[in-house]
């Protein structure tokens, strides 16, 4: 039945239960015609007989309304009679037509009938009452005749209605029961052939509905009932067709999920091994293949290495990257070189010079490779490479697939690159940024610090007057006394020996005092010297100097001014200055600022470090040593403190970089430093240092300064 | 039939026929016209004692009514005297509209005692003993005592007609349907003609038109059982409802 298709089957279904439909109306229109023609015959039987009944009902009538014409006269009776018997005669003549010599003959009594009763009546209307009854009486002879014929046809006619009934019934129940056996058969014959029919039908449909049913839940791989030559057949073709559409459907949906999930990846994250790691998951996933390798692309060496993979495991990986392929060898090569992507069938049959990359992956099972080039502007930038291990080339949508994700992890090492240089450039930025701001707040300071030396100088220049007045009469207090004991040597001679030791003890007690004003006021007086000296600022006046001198003068007063800072401040400064040092020529005051800074910063080391280490038994040392070298002059200056960390060295010059905390340090003392010995006087200042350990300056002065071509920092 | 009138309309209807000129043959029309009008007022006359005395006839409480021939001859003396204000006994018993008259008289007398039984039985409501029955039997008795001088009849159109005895004969029926059923017939006026019937006579058609109290047998809605067990003929007050058909023979 399946060869035929669905409209057939129901023709044919419907023919056929057509011409069983035909054949029983036929059947029982025949038989329902044969009862009808003898129901009619029985009808028509059944009618004479109410003929004859009311031919025999109306003669009574006739009789009656006669008898009561001629008793009461009235009209009434009169027209009832003529009605009766008008009805009688219509009667009579429709019984005439199956018993007509009977009905003649009754026709003749009644006409004798109505004479006599017609007499009779008038005769009663002309009160001759003993003619009318003479005349009722023998009409009356004439209705026993009449009533007695009509009655016997009323009987005949009444045996054969019923011997005809009877046989209707008969034939009737007859035929009842074949057109029942008939419809019986003809509905068994019309269920049987509906069930095939239906069945052949509602079987592959209910196969299909699953079919799609599976379809709609989104089960691709759902069985599609074999297509037949009719309707459903068509349907189940039609239906192949959209599962296969849907795969495709959803196979191209699933890649641009794929690469949704990638771009969107490529744009969320710089993480390039992680984006690397997604595409080369998502690239062997698509491809249904076990392996897939992302290659860099090495433009000195015009080679690809391997970047990183999925589906690998560490052996596997470890030998992948080992091998380096170059441009133009083997798929990757060739897809590099070619800017297209490149696919291998089958490695395993691969000819002699093939790359070493091949022989790693047959061994590891794959047998066809398929590789997409990294290009961005034409630049080559890596590979993606995906295997598998069943051999034949791949399709052509998995090679645009697979290029798709090669583009975007050409994107994504594009955006990685761009964001590496741009997080760079960035950083630069922030760190320019945060150099100039401190070199703005150390600007202000230095402003504050110029604004401060001046009114230092103003002072100093104040105080060194009434200093003069007191080391100058300190001196001419101490000549006094000698002139005081001479004057008083006679009369100091005359007095007893216990005066005389007093009087000498006050003496010697007033020339030690004064002395000592005289010392510590020379000693100030040096200390303003020097602050004036420092002060003043740059004169570029050069002269001869002793630079041990000029040491130990910044020391003392480098040592004070931290003192004055705080006076918890202690420290040991050590000297070791050779005395053979001729004097130099030099700028005094300049390189008094030098020493004054690089004394500064050395207690400034060795206090943080005094803060931070908290033991007591650091002792804090700052010693300066200088040595003659025959054409130079070596100044070393070392502290024990903080040191200073290999990451500042490069930029400890640097105007206005410091470690200090804003407001404490300028950043400008090491490069002004570093100005005067080196631009200023030729020489060279280094450093060494430990951190935590120690730090030391070294700065050689050249004694002639032509002769010093260049000098430098190391 | 109740062909009852009132008698004023009755009075004036004769006045009229006595007064037409066409009425009558030429030489006796008078007479025959005054005898025709006398007999008529007389029937009329005793028929209205009869129509008066319907309640206490179908009375069934009551056995003798008190209607005896020559009381009912009595009554219906003074009712044609009402009437035509003449006394019936007043004509020549001689004459022959005298003897006629006495005919007529002697008819009422006669049906009334043939039917006393009846009238006088109790126990039974409605006798049957009807004006229009009463017409009828004086019709009869008065054409027996007339001795095939005249007879008098009250007929009605044939379909109005209830007792076989009452049936117009052609002559009447004629007159009936071309003369007195006629849509310009002046209302209330006889027809009267001379005929030849083997002899001749003189015949006069007096109409007679339904009242109010025709119509309690006679009226609406036709078709109904009036209480003699007739049906209704569906009249309507002024339809000509009887005809007096009166023939004096020559």
């Amino acid at each position: 039945m399946g060869k035929l298709t669905i409209r057939a089957r129901l023709v044919i279904l419907s023919s056929a239960l057509l011409l069983v439909l035909v054949g029983t109306t036929g059947y029982l229109t025949r038989t329902l015609a044969d009862e009808a023609a003898a129901m009619a015959k029985a009808a028509d039987r059944l009618g004479i007989i109410d003929r004859a009944n009311s031919a025999r009902i109306a003669f009574g009538e006739l009789r009656y309304w006669n008898t009561d014409l001629a008793v009461s006269q009235l009209t009434l009776s009169e027209q009832k009679a003529t009605a009766a018997r008008v009805r009688m005669t219509a009667d009579l003549d429709r019984l005439a037509a199956q018993t007509p010599e009977r009905i003649a003959k009754m026709r003749g009594e009644l006409a004798e009938y109505d004479q006599f009763a017609e007499k009779a009546i008038e005769a009663y209307t002309n009160d001759q009452r003993v003619i009318g009854n003479s005349l009722l009486a023998q009409a009356r002879q004439h209705s026993v005749i009449i009533d007695e014929s009509l009655g016997s046809i009323v009987r005949e006619l009444t045996a054969a209605a019923i011997e005809a009934r009877d046989r209707v019934v008969a034939e009737a129940g007859a035929a009842t029961r074949n057109a029942y056996e008939i419809c019986l058969l003809a509905l068994l014959v019309g269920a049987i052939m509906t069930f095939l029919v239906l069945r052949s039908i509602s079987v592959p449909l209910r196969a299909l509905g699953a079919a799609m049913n599976g379809l709609i839940a989104g089960q691709v791989a759902v069985e599609i009932p074999p297509a037949g030559r009719d309707e459903i057949g068509a349907m189940a073709r039609i239906l192949a067709l959209f599962r296969d559409t849907l795969n495709a459907l959803r196979d191209t949906l699933g890649r641009l999920e794929a690469l949704r999930e990638v771009g969107r990846t490529v744009g969320s994250t710089v993480d390039l091994e992680a984006v690397l790691a997604i595409i080369a998951a998502r690239a062997v996933e698509f491809s249904r293949a076990g392996l897939g390798l992302i290659y860099e692309y090495d433009e000195a060496t015009r080679s690809f290495r391997l970047w990183t993979s999925y589906g690998a495991d560490d052996a596997l990986k470890e030998q992948l990257a080992g091998e380096h392929v170059r441009l133009g060898e083997g798929a990757i090569g060739r897809a590099g070189a070619t800017r297209a992507p490149a696919q291998v069938a089958d490695i395993a049959d691969a000819p002699a010079d093939a790359p070493p990359l091949w022989r790693i992956l047959v061994a590891a099972g794959y047998r066809s490779v398929l590789a997409a080039p990294l290009v961005h502007e034409q630049a080559i930038l890596g590979g993606l490479v995906v295997a598998r291990p069943e051999p034949g080339n791949f399709a052509t949508e998995l090679v645009e697939m697979v290029e798709a994700f090669a583009n975007q992890s050409a994107l994504a090492v594009r955006n990685a690159t761009l964001f590496a240089a741009q997080a760079r450039r960035e950083r630069e930025l922030r760190a320019a940024h945060e150099e100039l701001k401190a070199a703005q707040v150390n600007l202000v300071h230095a402003e504050k610090m110029a604004s401060l030396g001046q009114l230092t100088a103003g002072i100093a220049h104040e105080i060194k007057n009434p200093l003069n007045f007191v080391n100058n009469f300190a001196g001419l207090s101490v000549e006094l006394l000698d002139e005081v004991r001479e004057v008083t040597a006679p009369a100091v001679a005359a007095l007893d020996a216990g005066q005389r030791a007093d009087i000498d003890e006050a003496i010697g007690l007033l020339t030690g005092n004064l002395e000592k004003i005289a010392e510590h006021g020379r000693r100030a007086d040096s200390i303003v010297k020097s602050m004036l000296l420092h002060s003043r600022g740059g004169s570029a006046e050069r002269q001869t100097a002793d630079v041990n001198a000029l040491i130990e003068e910044a020391l003392n007063l480098a040592y004070h001014g931290a003192r004055a800072q705080n006076s918890e401040f202690n420290i040991t400064p050590e000297t070791d200055l050779d005395p053979g040092i001729a004097p130099i020529e030099l700028v005094p005051q300049e390189i008094t600022r030098v020493f004054l800074n690089l004394f500064g910063n050395g207690f400034y080391a060795v206090n943080k470090r005094l803060a931070q280490a908290r033991d007591p038994r650091f002792r804090p040392v700052l010693r300066v040593t200088t040595r003659d070298l025959a054409g130079e002059v070596e100044i070393k200056i070392r502290d024990n403190g903080v040191g200073v960390p290999p990451e500042y060295r490069d930029k400890l010059f640097t105007p206005f970089f410091t470690t200090k905390p804003t407001g404490e340090g300028t950043g400008l003392g090491l490069s002004i430093s570093y100005d005067i010995v080196v631009q200023q006087h030729g020489g060279t200042i280094t450093l060494d240092s430990r951190v935590n350990e120690f730090t030391e300056f070294t700065i050689r002065l050249p004694r002639n300064r032509q002769a010093a071509s260049t000098g430098a920092a190391i | 039939m109740n062909i009852r009138m009132p008698r004023r309309v009755a009075a004036a209807l004769f006045a009229a026929i006595l007064t037409l000129p066409g009425v009558g043959a030429a030489a006796t029309g008078d007479e025959d016209a005054a005898i025709a009008e006398s007999l008529a007022q007389m029937l009329r006359a005793g028929r209205t004692v009869v129509s008066d005395s319907q309640a206490r006839i179908d009375d069934p409480a009551v056995g003798d009514k008190g209607l005896g021939g020559r009381a009912v001859l009595a009554m219906a003396i003074a009712n044609y005297k009402k009437t035509t204000g003449a006394d019936p006994n007043a004509i020549d018993p001689k004459s022959r509209r005298g003897l006629l008259v006495q005919a007529m008289m002697a008819a009422i007398v006669e049906v009334m005692d043939a039917n006393q039984a009846e009238i006088n039985a109790k126990g039974i409501g409605f006798k049957g003993f009807i004006p229009a029955v009463f017409a009828r039997l004086v019709g009869e008795s008065f054409a027996r005592r007339a001795k095939g001088q005249a007879e008098i009849k009250v007929t009605a159109p044939p379909e109005l007609v209830r007792n076989r005895k009452a049936r117009p004969d052609a002559w009447e029926a004629e007159v009936i349907a071309t003369k007195l059923l006629q849509p310009d017939w002046p209302r209330g006026q006889p027809y009267s003609a001379m005929v030849q019937e083997g002899r001749a006579a003189f015949r006069i058609m007096v109409p007679e038109y339904y009242g109010e109290s025709c119509l309690a047998c006679h009226g609406l809605p036709k078709g109904e059982m009036d209480k003699t067990g007739y049906p209704k003929e569906g009249g309507k007050v002024g339809d000509l409802g009887a005809v007096i058909s009166i023939t004096l023979y020559h």
